[in-house]
């Protein structure tokens, strides 16, 4: 079992029928865009930034109800935004013959757990 | 036998196929493969100039994540009658490995193709070999059917798999488990289809998930119309032969994702095609 050490999801990297899984982080949660963006660690572009902007306003002006998402997370929902050092176990190509073939985004690599 | 006997040649010719080489071509034997322990196994039969006949046998391993692995085989001058490619060891589904037979000149990058004599998915009862063969791609076939187990991401994660490289996937049914945490709130999960940068699916549950619930989502290509038993577990639908390339996605979204909820068990079935890399 792997953790991947980018999002901290866990798996096997070769399943029960002998093929190979390639891992891949997930977009950010809403729970993590959220954190992510009180930290500063990522940052929306100028039309997402402003669509969020508007929800906060109104979030602020007519606060939603209790049992309601809010504007904002609506917005924050709506966004499909990549952790900064996404990993992709995924291969580029077949690359050289002879050579393994590259993967796509190795960043931070994995810890076995 | 005489080299300046036509005749000769067209008697130990006669009723078969045959394609002369001068020497300087390559048979070529590219494989993409997704089954563990497979090897190929590629044999043929030559006619030399001399008249001798004279056979050949060779091993190809393949890797495992669908890139293209090749064998260059150097051919010498003569008529090349026969070549079969076989497994080996292993025992591939019919779609987790297709085969490539070519004639070219080169080898390596140089290699240069002229000619496909074959080319099929492979499997323990399927030959593939020429002449023979149909020259078929690797999505003609049936495909074959995975059970795929998930990453299960961490608290207040999502759910995310995605179409391996070089694969094609029809996504038949996907599963898993949503915990909620004691935070006070009614989460709305939803499965989503996207193609690694627009979501063109969204399937949302019809029901509001609140604290301190575990509940199995399930969803099912054929689907009608979503319903559930009891609390436990919530069946939904998905959209039915959608052909997913590589780099598409299958993710879970979350309204309202508390900081201590987890996803986990995530399993899947899919029927899965070489694309090749």
């Amino acid at each position: 079992m792997l953790k991947c050490n980018v999002c901290g999801g866990t798996y096997e990297p070769v399943l029960a029928d002998g093929s190979q899984y390639f891992h891949a982080c997930a977009p950010l949660s809403v729970v993590e865009l959220r954190d992510a963006l009180e930290k500063k660690t990522v940052s929306l572009r100028p039309a997402q930034q402003a669509q969020l902007d508007a929800a906060t306003a109104d979030d602020q002006k007519t606060p939603v109800a209790a049992d309601q998402l809010s504007r904002v997370d609506r917005v924050l929902a709506s966004l499909v935004v990549e952790r900064p050092n996404k990993r992709d176990e995924n291969i580029a190509g077949a690359g050289a013959p002879g050579q393994p073939a590259p993967v796509k985004r190795e960043t931070l690599g994995t810890t076995k757990v | 036998m005489a080299d300046n006997n036509p005749a000769a040649w067209d008697s130990l010719r006669a009723g078969s196929v045959q394609r002369y080489l001068h020497g300087e071509e390559t048979l070529r034997v590219t494989a993409f493969n997704a089954a563990s322990g497979v090897r190929l196994r590629i044999s043929g039969r030559r006619l030399d100039r001399a008249g001798g006949m004279s056979t050949f046998s060779d091993q190809l391993t393949p890797t495992t994540n669908r890139a293209a692995t090749t064998f260059d085989k150097p051919m010498v001058e003569g008529w090349l009658l026969s070549v079969a490619v076989r497994i080996d060891a292993g025992s591939p589904a019919d779609g987790q490995c297709y085969v490539l037979l070519e004639l070219g000149l080169g080898s390596g990058n140089q290699f240069v193709p002229l000619d496909v004599l074959a080319s099929d998915t492979i499997s323990a009862t399927r030959r593939v070999a020429w002449p023979g063969s149909a020259l078929r791609g690797p999505l003609d076939g049936a495909g074959t059917v995975r059970t795929i187990s998930g990453s299960t991401p961490a608290a207040a994660a999502e759910v995310s798999e995605t179409v391996p490289t070089g694969a094609r996937w029809e996504l038949i049914a996907f599963r898993a488990t949503f915990v909620t945490s004691a935070v006070v709130a009614n989460r709305l999960p939803r499965l989503q289809l996207d193609d690694g940068l627009t979501t063109f699916w969204n399937s949302p549950v019809n029901i509001n998930h609140a604290a301190s619930i575990t509940i199995g989502y399930q969803f099912a290509a054929g689907l009608g119309q979503s319903f559930s038993d009891s609390i436990t577990n919530e069946f939904q639908a998905l959209p039915a032969n959608l052909r997913m390339l590589g780099t598409w996605r299958i993710r879970t979204l979350t309204g309202s994702i508390s900081a201590g909820d987890q996803w986990s068990a995530i399993v899947y079935i899919v029927r899965e095609w070489i694309e090749g890399a």
